[in-house]
């Protein structure tokens, strides 16, 4: 049983304010990824719950204990990072058996619990070797088992296949959503990469500029982002935005073009709002608003255009090939249930 | 980096700890410092007058340094500063020209003559200082300025240096400039020297510092007093039963601030490289 | 790259060229020399080994080997664990630690020659201080260089004075070297200050202590400046190092040949310390 509580948890470095204000729980068992652009806090905020940095206010405790003023060794967290970390000097046993011959475990329990998670990790055969004779990928394995075999309370992970190539990072990340689900630790996990967070995750934090934007489900921030910035990270390619304002059950925008809005929406004419729409919920209909294609980017399976509409560019991302050219009209055409309206100035969603 | 969960105790046995040590090395410069500036008749100190006047003089002049003016002195110094000057500028030349080969060239006999720069610099000056005399000798150069500069001029830690930078820049920013048509010796001057300004304050101070660290080939290759350096001059004064105490005090002053100025105005170049792991 | 076939060594050349006959052919010469005398109408004769022998069986040289030995048995382990000391109090930031670290290498810039008559000043008992602070606080006025028993000592405190500084920078390299992250796994794993240090820090900083002692050890081998100036070798060749008789041999005895097997002794000893200091660079994984 491992839950942790964060509460109203601030961090600055001189007069530069990191966190500002986090609550936060996670429930036993889970695994939460936080999300955000570089410099959002979200490393910082892992390094709180770690121990490596002391917070300034505000207090973390995990399983109801305040661990807040404690050093590291005091809180039972494992953590995996962004480079390793591999101790260079010792063997991959010696790396995965370190924190036991710490905490004072005897040679036989530290071997067979090395042993087991090499296992799990398949690190049987690389145990004598050293870090500067593995992979990249093996490295990550290591710095994973030195995790499990502490059969820690929180298990924290910081980027850690963000030095891997796309194939061996996708390969990754299944092992690691795989021994999730066979462990059933909490887990907190660091990422920049909102494919990883919405794949593994139970639940995903999204930070920006210190602060929680919103956190829940990955399918319910996907089509339900709270404001613009969590409409517009998460995705890829990106949510379209359009300028513009609100009319009579239609939208207009900046230069004129009419564009649809949520079924049965009805909010004060004039508004300045911006219109979202992702990729994949625009394509071509009998009645709709038009645009011109400007780029066809076939990918095999998708064909993902550019096509200018209302002036500006929109991602148009279909699921079949197409046969299409720069240059030709399209009619284009969005179900009201996929149509995002957030408010200009502040970004927040206007409707459920 | 930030230290969290740190101790004040241990904060303050830290400030107390590197107090103590700096404190140990600055004390013997500061008090010749001020000795330098007593009069004559003050500077011997009785061991039973410990006080606060064993380090502060009772009124401070510049009569030992105007004594110094009509000796031998100036000339020692003119001849350390013009001695490491050279040293200096030919040294950064020399060393940055193989260094550069060093980098951007592929030739025969690459590793083996980079070995040969590696061991010298691995073998202390000072272990054939005996037989470059008798060689230097034989050459006629006993007792003359390029018996003090042109042996130290190559010097296989500043070629290393040099390599190390210039290996840093991509060859393609070299090989642009061969396809626009520049010869090498214009890549050098004009690409990659301007490149490695701080490199050359790192190798000119650590030219400098070999010659002015320099005590026994001075003493054996130029002794004569028209081409002692500043550190033989002054060696050769101190055999403890002079009358010029104050004169001895502040030739040595002298010597110490040449070395210590140009030192305290590189020495951030010089150490962040050494740091960075420019040596290893 | 395609270059014409020259312009390496002609870049190369003029540094090789220095290399070559100030650094290398010193030691064949030094070699060479060993092997010759001066004979009493002053031309130089082959002698054979006839310098070795002499010097086998000169029991000055044997004590100044001995001294040369204590010299570096004390000096070289003393200057790496203060130098140590210095790095890892300079190391983490702090504030202001920049202007510790400067006036903490200051003493580089201090040359050799003017650092020991600095201290021949600062040490003596009517011009310099300490004595007078060590009559105060109740010790007692010492010697120091003056007698037998205190001035190798003396010669070594002045050096570490000079020294530590320097060897603190190359050992401040290695710490920064070491990936914070490694330290901050290790604090994860649950060790201690203490056991960070001795299981992380002091492991990987293996190979720069090892450069540094040896480094230090061929320089030390060849101290000079600080016996020239202060002692002569003396007191009654207390401080009499190999470095010193090589000097003597040439220059108070005008015997070149038995100058140079002084050096090429001492030379041998050096190339042997540089063979070592190649063998301990290489990596832990290279010998695994």
């Amino acid at each position: 049983m491992s839950t942790m509580t964060i509460d109203n948890l601030r961090k600055s470095f001189g007069a530069t304010e990191i966190l500002r204000g986090i609550d936060l729980d996670v429930a036993d068992g889970e695994f939460v990824a936080l999300v955000g652009p570089s410099g959002c806090g979200k490393s910082t905020l892992l390094r709180l719950i770690a121990g490596l940095e002391e917070a300034s206010s505000g207090s973390i405790s995990i399983d109801g204990r305040d661990v807040t003023r404690l050093p590291p060794k005091g809180r039972d967290v494992a953590m995996v990072f962004q480079n390793y970390a591999l101790y260079p000097h010792l063997t991959v046993r010696a790396n995965m058996g370190f924190s036991l011959k710490l905490r004072g475990d005897d040679k036989a329990t530290i071997d067979s619990k090395v042993t087991d998670a090499a296992a799990v990790l398949g690190l049987d055969a690389l145990l004598e070797r050293y870090p500067g004779q593995l992979s990249g990928g093996q490295r990550q394995r290591v710095a994973t088992g030195r995790a499990i075999v502490r059969d820690p309370k929180l298990f924290l992970f910081d980027e850690p296949l963000s030095n891997l190539d796309a194939k061996l990072r996708a390969q990754m990340r299944t092992e690691i959503k795989a021994l999730h689900q066979r462990l059933k630790n909490t887990m907190i996990y660091v990422t920049h990469d909102q494919i990883e967070a919405m794949t593994l995750a139970d639940r995903i934090v999204v930070m920006q500029a210190g602060r929680i934007e919103q956190q829940g489900a990955p399918l319910d921030l996907y089509d339900r982002p709270a404001n613009a910035f969590v409409g517009g990270f998460l995705g890829s390619p990106a949510m379209n935005f359009v300028k513009g304002i609100l009319g009579s059950g239609l939208f207009l925008a900046e230069d004129g073009t009419q564009l649809p809005v949520p079924d049965g929406f009805d909010a004060e004419q004039g508004r300045s709002v911006l219109w979202g729409v992702r990729p994949e919920a625009i394509g071509p209909v009998d009645q709709g608003f038009s645009g011109v294609v400007e780029v066809v980017e076939p990918t095999g399976p998708d064909t993902q255009l550019l096509v200018r509409v209302a002036g500006q560019p929109l991602v148009v991302l279909m699921h079949k090939r197409m046969r299409v050219s720069p240059g030709d009209q399209m009619t284009l055409g969005v179900q009201g249930a996929d149509i995002h309206l957030f408010d200009a100035a502040d970004g927040r969603r206007l409707h459920l | 980096m930030d230290t969290p969960f740190r101790s004040p105790l241990a904060l303050m046995l830290r400030y107390g700890l590197l107090s103590i040590l700096a404190f140990m090395v600055v004390c013997p410069l500061a008090w010749l410092a001020l000795a330098s500036l007593r009069p004559q008749a003050e500077i011997f100190q009785p061991v039973s007058e410990f006080g606060w006047h064993t380090f502060i003089p009772s009124r401070l002049t510049l009569d030992n340094y105007r004594a110094l003016w009509n000796g031998d002195f100036p000339l020692a110094v003119k001849n350390s500063v013009f001695v490491a000057f050279m040293t200096v500028v030919f040294g950064i030349v020399v060393n940055a020209l193989a260094g550069f080969a060093f980098a951007a060239f592929d030739f025969r006999g690459k590793n083996l003559l980079f070995l040969l720069v590696i061991i010298s610099f691995m073998m202390p000056f000072e272990a054939i200082v005996l037989p470059l005399y008798v060689m230097i000798r034989a050459f006629g150069w006993a007792n003359s300025y390029q018996a003090l500069i042109v042996p130290e001029i190559a010097n296989g830690m500043v070629i290393f240096l040099f390599r190390q930078f210039f290996a840093s820049i991509p060859r393609d920013f070299y090989e642009a400039a061969r396809v626009d048509g520049a010869s090498w010796l214009y890549i050098f001057t004009r690409i990659a020297m301007p490149l490695s300004w701080p490199t050359i304050a790192t190798s000119g101070l650590m030219l400098f510092l070999a010659q002015w660290d320099s005590f026994f080939w001075p003493v054996v290759a130029a002794s004569a007093p028209d081409y002692a350096v500043v550190q033989v001059a002054i060696a050769r004064n101190i055999n403890f039963e002079q009358n010029d105490w104050g004169g001895l005090f502040a030739s040595t002053n002298i010597a110490i601030l040449l070395g210590t100025i140009p030192f305290l105005l590189i020495q951030r170049f010089y150490v962040r490289t050494l740091i960075s792991g420019g040596i290893k | 790259m395609i270059s014409s076939r020259w312009t390496p060594y002609l870049f190369l050349a003029p540094a090789l060229a220095g290399l070559l006959i100030f650094r290398l052919i010193p030691i064949v010469v030094a070699a060479g020399g060993s092997l010759t005398g001066v004979s009493l109408m002053g031309d130089m004769r082959f002698v054979g080994l006839e310098n070795f022998e002499y010097l086998m069986t000169d029991p000055e040289f044997w004590s100044s080997l001995n001294i040369t030995l204590l010299f570096n048995v004390i000096i070289n382990p003393l200057q790496l664990a203060v130098a140590f000391g210095l790095a890892l109090l300079v190391f983490r930031p702090l504030r202001g630690v920049w202007l510790y670290r400067t006036l903490l290498v200051l003493p580089m810039a201090v040359s050799t020659g003017i650092s020991a008559v600095l201290f021949g000043l600062f040490l003596d008992g009517n011009l310099g201080p300490l004595n007078g602070f060590l009559e105060w606080i109740g010790i007692g006025a010492q010697p120091f260089h003056r007698s037998a028993d205190q001035a190798l000592y003396t010669l070594i405190g002045i050096a570490t004075w000079k020294g530590a500084g320097y060897w603190m920078l190359f050992l401040l390299a290695g710490l920064y070297s070491i990936p914070s992250t490694v330290h901050e796994a290790a604090a994860i794993d649950g060790a201690s200050a203490w056991q960070r240090f001795r299981h992380v820090t002091l492991p990987l900083m293996r190979k720069p202590m090892a450069f540094v002692l040896v480094a230090d050890t061929a320089i030390n081998f060849l101290f000079f400046a600080p016996v020239y100036i202060l002692t002569s070798g003396g007191p009654s060749g207390s401080t009499s190092v190999l470095m010193f008789q090589a000097y003597r041999a040439a220059f108070t005895f005008s015997d070149i040949g038995r100058s140079l097997a002084v050096s090429t002794i001492l030379l041998a000893i050096i190339l042997v310390i540089v063979v070592l200091e190649f063998r301990l660079l290489r990596s832990p994984e290279e010998r695994a």
